[in-house]
């Protein structure tokens, strides 16, 4: 039995001669929410189809709680759900109709399909516009009917492709809201987007694509470490300490203290292999200076993405 | 110098029109059609005194169909594409006005209509020379034909402006259009049964306007009537140009750039969510992409006014109807009515998933692409049922049909193939093209026609021909369906 909800090995996929996908390999844990962030036309999409079943890879191997998806289709199409980019629905039915519609075609019987359009809009917060028309929804209460359509038959892992874009801020904080609730029920969510700094605080791992190839694939942590620079910690301290200055310089694997605002700030920038932020916090509090604040310095998630991506227009 | 607004649309119209290449393969399509056809009728030459009629009447009767086709098709998504992609409101923010748009989007509808009409000038021209019709016989038809589209293209533009879906206009379109074809029969009908000849007159001289009326004058021998101004194209020029003027009064205020698209609101009830059937696929289809009840109704209708109107005619002519004639009739009438009606409701059903967009969502419920489609089928002859039933009717009281019985092998291969790969040519055009699937269906069976034609008259063993092409219609009917199905594979993953 896999730990992975998703494994992706040397994936690679063309559509007529350009290359959407060059051999991308990741994997997502189960249980958790996990990013699928780069920018527009890295492949992002073209993978979620091939997770979705709906596009059959030219190379490399995809399983989805350790089922082939070209293999067992249809054992991983019973175990996901997966909302597209673009939202195609029966615009002519009611919000209700529409999710009773798709409830049926899983082939869940009539009493529990009851239930469980019930339960998914209210998950989804739609239970009062259950009689109203698809067509005369906004784009917010669009997303969240496609977010229950994909919940009705209750999947295991949510492939959602990019849910949150043309939303408004609020909007966008109460589709993550939905997502950690779904989470906590025991679902894996792989959610794509080209902002990182939307998935920040609801991802618990990420993996950025660029030219159809993985960047970085492992906890959001890792990825603000990521890069052979030295790491850095920011001291704040009550009134300046010069001898503190010289000591920190003096441990192993410091490369330079640095003074600010008349001493009271200090940046310490170390080697992570030979020095450690407990080891500088440590020195600090045996030379019996007054600390005001002490924090590992991170890069911004911007410099991150921008760092891992290459620029320009993609063909 | 900025040219008018309506050019624009006109110019832009032409630019999609030249880069497709949908739009090519059509008239390269048609073009064959008419070679094909012409090689078929070259065996009359030595036969038949006028196989020239023969040639142009079978043309010009096929073009008047193509074109109505066209205008339920292609027409009716002049200003209901715009809506749909909701880009009325853009197009009015350049400053356009409504009648510029009309004009605009209505005139490169009618510049496809007449490029189809021109192409086959020549073609037909050769009839004259093959025997049996005049020059003027052909100029007064293309006159007639030309002026049919213009009427069409008027009325489905008015149904594009009143509905909010190309889907509401092209049914909207295909409704008035039946009602001109039976309208004056109708009428006639009510004034023999009530015994009121100005009801009979009145109906007579709307049936005179009709195109089929106009053709079959222009077809018969010795025509002498005018080739330019006639009643035919006097009546369709008022037609259209009423239809247009409507169609501009209410633009502002149906076209509207809504986020739900304005429309005539034929039907408004309280909306309660209605349960979904044990088959969730055959319910939506039914309901959903074949009019469900609605499309019921509108079905009983033409069959009860069908039916009434031979009834009527029966008792103005004798005492009354005869139980047999009236069950052959209405046996004939489900022969013509019902094949089509399948195609129709094929082609609306698979179409219904491509503009929608829902085949993904659809493939990953598990339910095979085979079943899927089944399902549409099975919806497709629940919504046929009125004509299935009408047709059981007339073969239980009728006499002759029973002669049906007595039909060879081979005619019986021909008939079913050839039904079977209309069927399938609708589900084909209608998950590859966007719009014009069902009268794309129709001249691509008219070409298989034309082919027939030609090898029976070549082979001189049309018996041996029919069920060979009996069988040929049903393995092109197994490749389009496959076909339609790595098509609808396609477009999931897209």
């Amino acid at each position: 039995m896999s730990d992975y909800a998703i494994e992706v090995a040397g994936l690679r996929h063309a559509f007529k001669g350009h290359k959407a996908l060059q051999g991308t390999s990741f994997s997502v844990a189960k249980q958790s929410i996990h990013g699928f962030v780069g920018p527009n036309g890295a492949g992002k999409t073209t993978s979620l189809k091939v997770l979705a079943t709906l596009l059959v890879p030219d190379a490399g191997t995809v399983r989805v709680f350790g089922h082939d998806v070209v293999r067992e289709p249809d054992r991983v199409r019973q175990r996901i759900g997966f909302m597209p980019d673009h939202l195609g629905m029966y615009r002519q039915m009611t919000v209700g109709e529409y999710l009773d519609f798709f409830a049926a075609a899983y082939g869940l019987p009539v009493r529990e399909r009851r239930r469980v359009v019930g339960d998914v809009l209210a998950l989804t917060d739609m239970s009062k516009r259950a009689d109203d028309l698809i067509k005369g929804l906004s784009k917010g209460m669009l997303q969240r009917v496609s977010l229950a359509r994909t919940l009705v038959h209750d999947p295991d892992l949510l492939l959602l492709d990019e849910p949150a874009a043309g939303l408004d801020p609020r909007a966008r904080i109460e589709l993550m809201e939905i997502l950690r609730e779904l989470c906590s029920l025991g679902k894996t969510v792989f959610i794509s987007s080209h902002i990182l700094a939307e998935l920040a605080e609801v991802c618990d791992a990420v993996t950025l694509m660029d030219v159809g190839k993985t960047k970085f694939s492992g906890p959001l942590e890792d990825l603000l470490k990521h890069d052979g620079e030295d790491a850095a910690c920011i001291l704040r301290l009550h009134e300046a300490a010069p001898p503190l200055t010289a000591l920190l310089t003096e441990l192993a694997g410091v490369s330079t203290v640095a003074e600010h605002d008349d001493g009271k700030r200090l940046v310490i920038r170390y080697q992570r292999e030979e020095c450690s932020p407990n080891q500088i916090l440590g020195a600090t509090i045996e030379a019996g200076v007054q600390i005001h604040e002490f924090h590992e310095q991170r890069r911004h998630l911007n410099e991150a993405f921008m760092s891992l991506t290459t620029a320009g227009v993609r063909s | 110098m900025r040219p008018p607004p309506s050019l624009q649309l006109f110019t832009r119209s032409l630019r999609e029109d030249v880069r497709g290449f949908q739009s090519h393969a059509t008239r390269l399509l048609l073009a064959v059609v008419l070679g094909v056809g012409l090689l078929s009728f070259v065996d009359m030459l030595g036969r038949s005194s006028a196989p020239g009629r023969y040639y142009f009447n079978m043309i010009v009767h096929t073009n008047w169909i193509a074109l109505a086709l066209l205008g339920v098709s292609i027409f009716s998504a002049a200003i209901s594409e715009e809506k749909e992609e909701r880009s009325i409101g853009l197009l009015r923010m350049t400053g356009m006005t409504p009648l510029a748009i009309l004009i605009g989007k209505g005139l490169s509808r009618v510049w496809l209509g007449l490029v189809l009409i021109a192409l086959q000038l020549p073609f037909v021209v050769l009839a004259v020379t093959m025997g049996g019709v005049s020059t003027s016989q052909v100029l007064a038809a293309f006159v007639a034909l030309m002026v049919f589209m213009l009427t069409v293209a008027s009325i489905a533009i008015l149904a594009s402006v009143v509905r909010a879906s190309h889907r509401g206009a092209s049914g909207t379109t295909l409704l008035i259009l039946v009602a001109l074809m039976l309208g004056p029969w109708l009428v006639q009908g009510i004034g023999h049964w009530a015994r009121l000849d100005p009801v009979i007159e009145l109906g007579q001289a709307a049936a005179s306007l009709s195109i089929v009326n106009r053709l079959n004058e222009i077809g018969t021998s010795g025509f002498t009537g005018a080739v330019l101004w006639n009643r035919h194209t006097l009546g369709g020029l008022v037609l259209s140009v009423v239809c247009l003027l409507i169609a501009w009064r209410l633009f502002d205020r149906y076209a509207v750039d809504t986020e739900n698209g304005g429309e005539i609101k034929v039907w408004r009830a309280g909306r309660v969510s209605r349960v979904v059937w044990g088959d969730g696929l055959l319910w939506k289809d039914y309901l959903y992409c074949l009019g469900g009840r609605l499309g019921l109704g509108i079905r009983v209708a033409l069959m009860f006014v069908l039916v009434m109107l031979f009834v009527m005619a029966s008792i103005a002519s004798r005492s009354g109807p005869d139980l047999s004639d009236i069950g052959d009739v209405l046996f004939g009438i489900a022969m013509v009515l019902v094949p089509i009606d399948i195609g129709f409701c094929l082609s609306r059903s698979f179409g219904f998933e491509r503009v929608n967009e829902t085949w993904s969502g659809l493939v990953l419920t598990g339910v095979s692409i085979q079943r899927q489609m089944f399902a549409k089928v099975r919806a497709t002859l629940l919504a046929v049922a009125p004509g299935i039933g009408l047709g059981l009717i007339g073969l239980v009281l009728g006499d002759n049909v029973k002669n049906l019985f007595d039909m060879q092998f081979s005619a019986w291969a021909f008939l079913g193939g050839m039904l079977v790969f209309f069927w399938s040519l609708c589900v084909l055009y209608a998950v590859v093209v966007r719009r014009g699937g069902l009268a794309l269906a129709f001249v691509t069976m008219i070409l298989s026609w034309f082919v027939f034609g030609f090898m029976g008259a070549v082979s001189r063993g049309a018996e041996g021909i029919a069920v060979l092409f009996g069988f040929l219609y049903l393995g092109a009917s197994v490749g389009a369906l496959v076909l339609a199905g790595n098509k609808i594979r396609t477009l999931a993953a897209n």
